[in-house]
């Protein structure tokens, strides 16, 4: 019996896991654990975009929990793609 | 997060980027300007995407634009402009920027001279000042905020033709909007349709994308995120000490505006091209 109820134990414990690594947002939000998030702009520094731009990494730790690391930098215009 | 800017083209380069180029794990996101979508609309060569295949994440305000003209001109409303055997001149830096001004002939009848080549929107104010020109479209919102405008109402130096945006702007409540006009002038659908293309950049705002073929739990999340963050308060008390248009839109609202815009009849599209001198 004590060991048909720790097997039940088990069971349950590995269900509730698979379920919990199913949950999308669950697993979605991990994604983002850890990672560094690039937001590129389509104008140049200075333009009125500015505010936009700056204001993510500023208000971003808030919303985006999982995102740990936060830089700001600006590209060289010349790049093309 | 790390911000990078990646101008050209009226943000075709980084829209091509993030559509092409950019992994989609949700780690690249973009923010293009808000008529990137002409460039596909009008068949531009260089616009290598399908705004409708972006995952259009959210964006903070609305731009909506008004036509404003010197006070001394003699033009006191559209009316006039109508009615005028000498179109004003206005003037802008490009087509693009200008192609309302250019559409209203074709909308509600009202001619206007574009003179273009002026380098952005402070040259063009300047020469309005001076007399060259005397009249130009800019966001609304600018116009309202910031100076040389606020200096300019307070000596009456100009009055507003016409807004762009499907109702009054409270900070412009005496001047018409462009649907107004239209139904007034009773324009035929066609050029509604021309209207709605040409309008719907405002309801863009300062859009931010992620590429297409990511996860939709992933597109989600970031909606989710994004308009969350659009909720804070110290955000939203810096948004009005700044005096910046706040009107949130929707990740779901960008993606059906983009479906629509692209989704054309040919004549609307002819037309485009042809204001937009493509």
């Amino acid at each position: 019996m004590t060991f048909f109820m720790a097997l039940v134990k088990v069971l349950i414990s590995i269900i509730f896991l698979l379920l919990l690594s199913r949950d999308p947002a669950r697993s979605q939000n991990n994604f983002f654990s850890g990672k560094t998030v690039r937001i590129v702009v389509g104008s140049s520094p200075g333009g009125g975009y500015d505010y936009w731009d700056a204001c993510w990494p500023a208000i971003c730790p808030s919303t985006y929990p999982a995102i740990l690391k936060w830089s700001c930098r600006t590209c060289r215009a010349a790049d093309r793609w | 997060m790390v911000v990078q800017n990646l101008p050209g083209g009226g943000s075709l380069v980084t829209t091509n980027y993030v559509y092409s180029v950019a992994k989609p794990d949700g780690l690249t996101l973009g923010m293009p300007n808000q008529s990137v979508y002409m460039g596909q609309v009008v068949g531009d060569q260089d616009a290598r995407f399908d705004v409708q295949k972006l995952n259009w994440i959210g964006s903070p305000d609305r731009n909506t634009t008004l036509l404003y003209i010197r006070a001394d001109a003699p033009y006191r409303s559209m009316d006039d402009v109508i009615k005028a055997k000498l179109p004003p001149k206005c003037g802008g830096s490009g087509r693009d920027s200008s192609s309302i001004i250019f559409a209203l002939e074709d909308l509600i009848g009202a001619k206007f001279e574009v003179v273009l080549g002026y380098q952005g929107g402070s040259q063009t104010d300047l020469a309005v000042e001076r007399g060259e020109v005397v009249c130009r479209s800019m966001v609304l919102g600018v116009h309202f905020s910031r100076q040389p405008f606020t200096l300019w109402h307070s000596k009456n130096f100009d009055r507003h033709l016409v807004q762009m945006g499907r109702k009054r702007d409270d900070r412009s409540a005496d001047t018409p909007t462009l649907y107004e006009l239209m139904d007034r002038y009773k324009t035929p659908e066609r050029g509604r349709q021309l209207a709605t293309v040409l309008t719907a950049g405002e309801n863009f705002g300062h859009p931010m994308i992620a590429p297409p073929g990511l996860l939709a739990d992933r597109v989600k999340l970031l909606r989710e995120a994004y308009a969350n963050a659009l909720k804070d308060p110290a955000l939203i008390a810096d948004i009005k000490k700044q005096e910046y248009d706040f009107d949130p839109v929707s990740g779901e609202e960008l993606q059906t505006l983009a479906k629509i815009v692209v989704n054309q009849p040919a004549p609307v599209i002819d037309r485009l091209k042809k204001i937009l001198g493509n």
